[in-house]
C-alpha cells in the first residue's frame, strides 16, 4: 500500500495526526506527511494501520491524502 | 433544474437569516428548510439573496469545493464593487479600514489563503497544542477555585462570565501576545464585533486597529516567543512578505474566533451536559470519552451555525439546483449536522457516537481549506473546561430552569449560538488542595 500526502495542498488541520498516530506526523511548519510511504500490509497490526490510514484519507478536510493499494517494492 | 429568479422580488417570500424564525430555534428552523429542499432560496444578512445549502453530503461536498470562493473578487472576470463592502459600511467600518476585515484568512481564496494560513500554521500543530494543554489545566483549575467568590446573592455563578469567558481569551491572549493591561478592552472590542452593532463600532473598530498598530511596534523592540514576534520575525524573511496590515488583521482574527468560539462550545457544552444527567454521568464514568463527547458536543451545540457567505466563481449545479456563476451560497452547518440522511436519530445528545480514530463526522469545525484553523485547541480546552469543572463540582446545577435558560439567555444572533449568561449552583466547595 503506498501513501501520499499533496503537501501543497495541506492546510495542516492535524486531523490525520491524531486519526492514525502511527501513520502521519506534521512537520515544524505544521504540514503533514507520512511515515511510511510505502507498505506491504500481512499481519494484523498492518491490517488495523490501514484501517487508521484509511479512515485518515476519509477525514482529510481538503482531501490530501491519496492510499493506493498498489504492490510497492522496496 | 431551477434557477435563481434575477428579480428580486422573487425573494420576498424566502427565509431570512435575520428573521426570528431562524435566529430563535435555528435546528428547527433550518431543520424545515433541510427537509422541504437541499437548497434553498433565501435572504442573508442585509438582504442578500442566495442560496441556502440544507442537507449534510452536499454541504460538506461544497466546503471542500474549490468552485465556491470566499471572496467575490476571486470570480474570473468580476469586475464589480466588493458586495461585502456595503455590508461593512452598515456597520460604519470607514472605508480605509475594511481592508482589515475583508483581508483576513477567512475572507480570501488561493493563493492569499494559502500563504496567510501557512504564516500562523505551525502554532495551531496538535504538538504544540499538546504542549499547551498544562498550561490551560492551571488557568481551569485557578479560574474554578475562584468561583465560589463570584457568587452572587441568590448564591448562584455566571460560568460564563467567570469561567468560559475567562479562559478562552486567557488562552488566546497568551498565545498571540495581547498583553495583560489590554485584554479587558479587547474583550469589549470583540463583544462589538460578534454583536454587529453599529453605533459601538464606529468607536471600538478604529481603537481595535490602532491599539495592535502600536502593540506591533512595542513589541517589535523587544520580540519574544508569542504568535505577535513570530510574525514580526517573519517579514525579515524575504519569502514571507506579510505586512503590518495584514499582522493586524491576523491579531483581530485570532483573538476573535479563538475566544468566542471557544468560550461558546465551552458555556453551550455545560448546558447540554447539566440538562442531559444521563450524558453527564456516561461521561463521568467513562472519561477516557472526552474526547469523542467533545465532538459530539460540537455538532450538538457548536458556536457557529452557517459558513460565512461563498460565491460561486463558475455554474455549478447542487442536488438539480442550478448556481450561477456570481450567486451567493451560504453552508448551513446546524441543518447539515442533524441531516436525519446522515445521523441516527440526530436530534438526541449521544456522548458516544463518534468513536476515537475515526474520521470527524460533523462540520462543527467547518471542512475545506477553510476547517478551522485552532480546531485541535478549540477542543483541548473544552476537554480540560469539562473535566474539571465536573470533577471540582460534582453536585454543579442549573440556578434556572432550562426552558427559561433559552428563552432569557439566548442570544439572537445570525449564524452563531451563544448564551449570554449560564447561571449555576455550585452546590459545595472546590475540593481542598493537598
Amino acid at each position: 500500500m503506498r501513501v501520499n500526502v499533496d503537501r501543497a495542498i495541506c492546510i495542516g488541520s492535524g486531523q490525520c495526526t491524531l486519526i492514525a498516530p502511527d501513520a502521519f506526523d506534521q512537520d515544524s511548519y505544521g504540514i503533514s506527511y507520512p511515515l511510511r510511504r510505502d507498505s506491504n500490509l500481512s499481519t494484523e497490526s498492518d491490517a488495523r494501520y490501514a484501517t487508521s490510514i484509511r479512515e485518515a484519507e476519509v477525514g482529510c478536510p481538503v482531501q490530501a491524502i491519496r492510499v493506493t493499494d498498489e504492490e510497492t517494492q522496496a | 433544474m431551477t434557477t435563481m429568479a434575477t428579480e428580486s422580488n422573487a425573494f420576498d417570500d424566502m427565509p431570512h437569516a435575520m428573521s426570528d424564525e431562524l435566529m430563535k430555534d435555528p435546528f428547527a428552523g433550518y431543520g424545515r428548510l433541510r427537509e422541504k429542499a437541499p437548497v434553498i432560496a433565501g435572504r442573508y444578512l442585509d438582504g442578500t439573496p442566495s442560496w441556502f445549502v440544507t442537507r449534510f453530503d452536499d454541504v460538506r461536498d461544497l466546503l471542500r469545493d474549490r468552485r465556491l470562493v470566499n471572496s467575490p473578487t476571486s470570480i474570473p472576470g468580476w469586475n464589480e464593487e466588493d458586495p461585502r463592502k456595503k455590508f461593512m459600511s452598515l456597520l460604519k467600518i470607514p472605508e480605509d479600514l475594511q481592508v482589515y476585515m475583508l483581508g483576513s484568512m477567512l475572507d480570501c481564496d488561493p493563493p492569499d489563503h494559502t500563504r496567510l494560513r501557512r504564516l500562523v500554521l505551525r502554532a495551531f500543530t496538535v504538538r504544540r497544542i499538546a504542549a499547551l494543554r498544562p498550561k490551560v489545566e492551571d488557568i481551569v483549575e485557578e479560574l474554578l477555585n475562584q468561583l465560589p467568590d463570584h457568587r452572587s446573592e441568590d448564591g448562584s455563578v455566571d460560568l460564563i462570565e467567570h469561567f468560559a469567558s475567562p479562559l478562552s481569551m486567557r488562552v488566546i491572549c497568551d498565545l498571540v501576545g495581547i498583553p495583560m493591561e489590554d485584554r479587558s478592552e479587547w474583550h469589549v472590542w470583540i463583544y462589538d464585533l460578534i454583536n454587529m452593532r453599529p453605533e459601538n463600532l464606529v468607536t471600538s473598530f478604529p481603537a481595535m486597529i490602532r491599539s495592535t498598530h502600536e502593540l506591533i511596534e512595542r513589541r517589535r523592540v523587544e520580540l519574544t516567543d508569542d504568535l505577535l514576534s513570530e510574525l514580526i520575525r517573519g517579514q525579515q524573511d524575504t519569502d514571507n512578505d506579510i505586512t503590518d496590515v495584514e499582522i493586524v488583521t491576523f491579531v483581530i482574527t485570532l483573538v476573535l474566533a479563538g475566544h468566542e468560539t471557544t468560550a461558546n462550545l465551552v458555556s453551550n457544552g455545560a448546558a447540554a451536559l447539566l440538562t442531559h444527567p444521563d450524558e453527564l454521568a456516561y461521561l463521568r464514568s467513562t472519561p477516557e470519552s472526552l474526547s469523542s463527547a467533545v465532538h459530539e458536543l460540537m455538532r450538538w451545540c457548536g458556536s457557529v451555525h452557517t459558513s460565512r457567505l461563498r460565491y460561486a466563481a463558475e455554474d455549478i449545479e447542487v442536488a438539480g439546483t442550478l448556481i450561477s456563476k456570481g450567486d451567493a451560497v451560504l453552508l448551513v452547518l446546524v441543518s447539515a449536522n442533524f441531516d436525519p440522511r446522515h445521523y441516527h436519530n440526530p436530534d438526541e445528545l449521544d456522548l458516544a457516537r463518534h468513536p476515537a480514530g475515526q474520521a470527524e463526522d460533523h462540520l462543527g469545525f467547518g471542512h475545506g481549506m477553510h476547517y478551522c484553523l485552532g480546531a485541535s485547541m478549540g477542543r483541548m480546552e473544552a476537554e480540560v473546561a469539562f473535566s474539571s469543572l465536573f470533577r471540582m463540582y460534582p453536585n454543579i446545577a442549573l440556578a434556572v430552569d432550562a426552558s427559561k435558560l433559552e428563552q432569557e439567555e439566548r442570544m439572537l444572533l445570525p449564524g452563531h449560538w451563544r448564551l449570554a449568561h449560564l447561571p449555576v449552583l455550585l452546590k459545595n466547595n472546590p475540593m481542598e488542595k493537598m
